[in-house]
């Protein structure tokens, strides 16, 4: 099953386990899943990205703030949104928070449907992040897959050059050409020129070739 | 010196021996009180003249009969060489004059005393209703003069001893003048009703056959050893023989021997001078002559007689009272500074515990924000998703769905209205500290030093300040500013607490590439343990028994808020040095 399908997760971090235990009962009337990470150690070791969720902590921790975990979580390219929530925040706060990545900051106590509507619009997110991993990864090993010439014919036809222009520059014939052609569409898993371009986009080869 | 002297004596005595014109005048000028007549005064000094006579026989001995001014003004001029005049007089005269005794006059009536001046007061023998002094109030008395010493003076005395006052005590007084026999004349005519003569005059009177001494009473009778004249007075010396200091010693000495010589079998006019000092003491009593001007009250009296000793002392007096004045003034202005200093401290305590109070109070605002605000979230969240559980039933399932909705929903709004006042409350206490200025560090420290003084007394620190040389401002809050220099302060004080004396130094000095101005306050203390210094910053941290551990956690947010630095070094002293790293003005 891939794992953008699974259901999303909200993982609860905060140094009162009261507020804890009141957001999952919260959170679960509306059925969301939740998990208690019981310190910011055993945060930076869970598989963040294997679902869809969305991070909800609180800013002032004893051990290591809510910043500090943002920052930790951006270092280690997790791509899980986390949302902040302060007993008492002020500007500065919120916006180092914004500035650090967060997806939304909330002053406790928050309204429920405020904080849902944000938490839903995060696992969106995530979702369509982890989406967008999943097909970079695979496009990665398709590419990988290529052979040399395979991968030479590619990078000219995403280029708009011609096939019998692509025969004269790699000193092969044209029918080659349509035979690398045929096979590296296939090998990229795509059905057309256009997104085979969009795949060498996604994958950050040149879009320029110079001759 | 002595040597000198007797050579000088002797060749007086030679020279007055052997008369050399040049230094003896040739004239001998004797005054004499007249009063009688011209020709019977000269009798009666006629032996005394002869002495002299034979004594100075190459001399001129003039005899001037002088009233009593006529004396006095012959003494000022300098006309007299030797004086004869009565006790009183001579006291009078002594007032102004140098004279000096030198022998008093033996009594030509009775060999025996010299004691011989005396006053009798005397009445009529049939006159049955005077017989005290008290009988004579309201009389009329016969006298010679006032001035007369042998007469009425010596009778005031004694009319003073009883009480009575000669000008007011008496109907009126008749003074006939000399000679003073006419006063028996008067008494006999029964013109008066006493009358006051020199003792002996009556004697004289009844020898010549004159008089009766049995028509007559005396008043206040005295009996005198040796004195055979009726008194009713004290008995005084007779006249005196006056040198007046104009004649040499040596031709004083002449005259002396000639007074005291016998002559032709009889005895010598004069003899040894008595004391006159009780004239003193009766001119003294009657305020008369030197004694005029002295007061007749005895307090007054007292007072004139120690007028100078009396200035001094009410001079110091004044000059103590003065100074206490002085020193009552002193103790009133100085003990005034001494309380407007005391008040002044007293305020910036009051100042600095409001300051603590304040600040303690937003700690524990922020604290009890933060600690309500983790249950309140709870129930909000909790009232939150029994709305939505509640939403997702219908009433036929169940009926109290739209009561219950409705409870979760105020429970929801009140929670929020908990979590808004305590949201104010942050807001208003954030409120005082958010103006910045620009300060110049040195009125701070300044401000600082005032209050920590009384602290610093107590525990008898020292507190020292090195300044820069340029001191550029720094942008504060100035209560903000104070209060985290203070609380640096107070620590430091708490860490020297066990040790008596020592210093706390605030050293300030400039990082110009990053802006700061440093303020280093070192102490003297024992310093931090590892586990100490790495809780230190933290809310509820203290190594004191009685500290609330917020100090520093505050005072580094505080300085953070303001871009400010604050940690705490081990220092070289042993002690702790809170570096605080201020932005200055640019």
């Amino acid at each position: 099953m891939n794992k953008t399908e699974l259901p999303a997760i909200v993982w609860l971090l905060d140094d009162e386990p009261q507020v804890v235990e009141s957001l999952q009962w919260l959170l679960q009337t509306v059925g969301l899943e939740t998990c208690t990470i019981n310190s910011a150690l055993e945060l930076l070791n869970l598989p963040l990205d294997q679902q869809p969720g969305c991070l909800l902590m609180d800013v002032r921790m004893p051990l290591a703030s809510g910043l500090d975990l943002l920052q930790a979580l951006k270092k280690q390219k997790i791509l899980l949104p986390s949302i902040l929530m302060s007993g008492h925040a002020d500007v500065t706060m919120a916006v180092r928070a914004m500035k650090l990545g967060a997806a939304d900051f909330f002053e406790k106590p928050f309204n429920d449907q405020q904080l849902l509507d944000s938490l839903q619009a995060a696992i969106a997110s995530h979702r369509l992040a982890l989406t967008k991993q999943q097909l970079l990864t695979k496009l990665t090993q398709r590419y990988a897959e290529l052979t040399e010439r395979e991968q030479q014919v590619m990078l000219q036809l995403i280029c708009g050059v011609q096939a019998k222009k692509i025969a004269a520059n790699l000193n092969i014939s044209p029918k080659t050409v349509d035979v690398h052609r045929h096979n590296l569409m296939q090998k990229m898993q795509v059905n057309s020129l256009a997104e085979l371009v969009h795949a060498a986009m996604l994958l950050g080869l040149p879009l320029a070739f110079s001759f | 010196m002595l040597g000198r002297s007797l050579g000088v004596s002797i060749c007086f005595y030679l020279l007055a021996i052997t008369g050399l014109p040049a230094y003896a005048s040739s004239v001998i000028a004797l005054g004499v009180l007249d009063w009688r007549d011209e020709a019977k005064a000269a009798s009666s000094w006629e032996p005394t003249l002869a002495a002299l006579k034979q004594q100075f026989p190459d001399k001129q001995i003039e005899l001037h009969q002088l009233s009593l001014e006529g004396i006095a003004d012959a003494l000022a001029q300098q006309k007299l060489d030797y004086v004869i005049t009565n006790p009183g007089h001579y006291i009078q005269l002594s007032q102004t004059f140098q004279l000096a005794p030198l022998a008093t006059l033996n009594n030509p009536f009775f060999e025996l005393a010299q004691q011989a001046v005396g006053s009798v007061l005397l009445v009529p023998v049939e006159n049955q209703t005077i017989l005290t002094w008290q009988d004579l109030r309201g009389l009329k008395l016969g006298a010679v003069t006032f001035d007369a010493f042998g007469g009425f003076q010596l009778i005031w005395d004694e009319l003073a001893q009883e009480g009575l006052d000669p000008k007011k005590d008496f109907a009126q007084w008749q003074l006939t003048g000399f000679p003073m026999e006419q006063l028996f004349d008067q008494l006999a005519r029964g013109e008066v009703d006493g009358i006051i003569v020199r003792s002996c005059l009556a004697e004289v009177l009844a020898a010549e056959g004159r008089i009766n001494l049995a028509d007559y009473r005396v008043i206040g009778e005295r009996q005198h050893s040796g004195y055979p004249c009726l008194t009713s007075s004290q008995l005084y010396p007779d006249w005196p023989f006056l040198s007046t200091g104009k004649p040499t010693a040596a031709e004083a000495s002449q005259v002396l021997q000639a007074l005291l010589k016998p002559r032709e079998g009889k005895p010598a006019q004069w003899s040894a001078p008595l004391s006159y000092q009780p004239v003193y003491n009766l001119f003294e009593r009657l305020r008369l002559g030197p004694f005029e001007a002295f007061p007749h009250n005895p307090l007054l009296n007292a007072v004139y007689r120690y007028r100078y000793l009396l200035m001094l002392g009410s001079g110091l007096l004044v000059l103590l009272f003065a100074h206490h004045i002085r020193v009552g003034y002193l103790v009133r202005k100085r003990s005034q500074a001494l309380e407007e200093v005391m008040q002044t401290n007293q305020e910036k305590q009051q100042e600095l515990a409001h300051l603590s109070r304040f600040t303690l109070m937003g700690e524990l605002a922020s604290g009890l924000a933060h600690e309500l605000n983790q249950p309140l979230t709870a129930i909000v969240n909790y009232a939150q998703g029994s709305q939505r559980l509640l939403q997702a039933v219908t009433t036929q399932d169940f009926p109290q769905k739209a009561n219950l909705l409705a409870a979760a929903q105020k429970i929801t709004a009140q929670g929020e209205r908990a979590a808004e006042i305590i949201r104010n409350l942050r807001a208003f206490m954030r409120k005082g500290s958010s103006s910045q200025e620009q300060l110049d560090p040195k009125k701070l420290l300044q401000e600082v030093r005032l209050f920590m003084e009384a602290s610093l007394k107590q525990q008898q620190v020292e507190l020292k300040l090195y300044l820069p040389e340029e001191l550029p401002h720094i942008k504060a809050n100035r209560v903000e500013f104070l209060q985290i220099v203070i609380n640096l302060l107070s620590n430091a004080l708490d860490a020297m607490q066990f040790k008596l004396g020592g210093k706390i130094t605030i050293h300030l000095s400039l990082n110009l590439a990053a802006k700061f101005l440093v303020f280093d306050v070192i102490d003297e203390g024992e310093g931090l343990t590892p586990e100490a210094s790495q809780h230190i910053f933290e809310p509820f941290f203290t190594t004191r028994t009685h500290g609330m551990g917020l100090g520093l956690s505050l005072s580094r947010s505080l300085a953070a808020a303001q871009g400010a630095r604050l940690e705490l070094l081990p220092h070289s002293t042993g002690g702790v040095c809170a570096r605080l790293e201020w932005p200055i003005v640019s």
